[in-house]
């Protein structure tokens, strides 16, 4: 799928969004996120978006346990581009590490997506795959299935944009187990609401 | 919690949250690195949205600090600023 970029788009880098929330231009509690130059608007949070957010939260932070902690709905700092709100992402090292400056390389990130479907599988898996994110999940509502996005990589000469070579979809009584927590196994069935 | 929108949250959330007939609202203010907690909610026709807190305690690092539905819990204030 090639999206042809529309003409006139203008690109915000990272420090131009920190001087707009610096400013108060936005808010740090604006529904907004920065990913690839692009000020995206946040997937309103329904009931079972939240829960779903909530429910993956859960399940990771058993899966990996300790020396890892899991944010929720909050920045990470993939390049000078990109300050994405992942849902639910999995971080090396507790919350203190990291007062200074936004984690920067989650070893896993969780999506949870219902209108933000299309989004999800597209520009923002463009995005964390360019930023070598090795395990990118999507729980998607719509069809309620976990859809696993694996090795990062651009495929061929001929495309310049990255993407992820190894995408498997895995339905509710499917098990999952991180790539960064080989010995857990999470039931796709925990991360459904 | 709150850095920039400490102002906003203090007043308008607090009341609406009072309002709303919430217990316990705190606001971890990290200017200060205190944290207040507000409680009792009350009628205040001053107030932004009619609602306010009748009591609020603010608590430096070195309290700790019992939520009202988990009475047996007690959590360091320390334990929760950055």
């Amino acid at each position: 799928m090639k999206q042809a970029e529309r003409p006139g788009l203008r690109r915000w880098s990272r420090r131009e969004y920190a001087r707009l929330i610096d400013h108060g231009f936005l808010d740090e509690d604006d529904p907004i996120e920065l990913l690839d130059g692009l000020l995206l608007v946040k997937e309103p949070q329904h009931s079972p978006h939240r829960t779903a957010v909530l429910l993956a939260a859960k399940a990771v932070e058993r899966a990996f346990g300790e020396g890892w902690f899991v944010q929720t709905q909050s920045p990470i700092i993939l390049d000078d581009w990109s300050e994405p709100e992942p849902d639910v992402c999995v971080v090396r090292g507790s919350p203190r590490d990291y007062v200074a400056t936004h984690p920067t390389r989650p070893a896993l990130i969780v999506e949870v997506a219902q209108s933000g479907l299309h989004l999800a599988r597209g520009r923002r898996a463009v995005a964390y795959a360019r930023a070598r994110i090795a395990d990118y999940w999507i729980v998607n509502l719509v069809d309620r299935v976990l859809e696993v996005h694996r090795e990062p990589a651009r495929p061929g000469p001929a495309r310049r944009q990255w993407g992820y070579a190894a995408i498997d979809t895995l339905g509710a009584d499917a098990t999952i187990t991180p790539l960064a927590a080989p010995s857990a196994a999470i039931r796709v069935a925990e991360l459904l609401p | 919690m709150a850095e920039s929108s400490l102002s906003a949250d203090r007043q308008r959330k607090g009341s609406l949250y009072a309002r709303a007939g919430l217990p316990d609202y705190w606001v971890l203010n990290l200017v200060d690195r205190v944290l207040e907690v507000y409680r009792e909610p009350a009628p205040d026709p001053a107030a932004p949205f009619g609602w306010r807190y009748a009591r609020r305690e603010v608590l430096d690092a070195s309290a700790q600090v019992t939520p009202l539905a988990a009475p047996g819990a007690s959590i360091p204030v320390s334990h929760l600023l950055p």
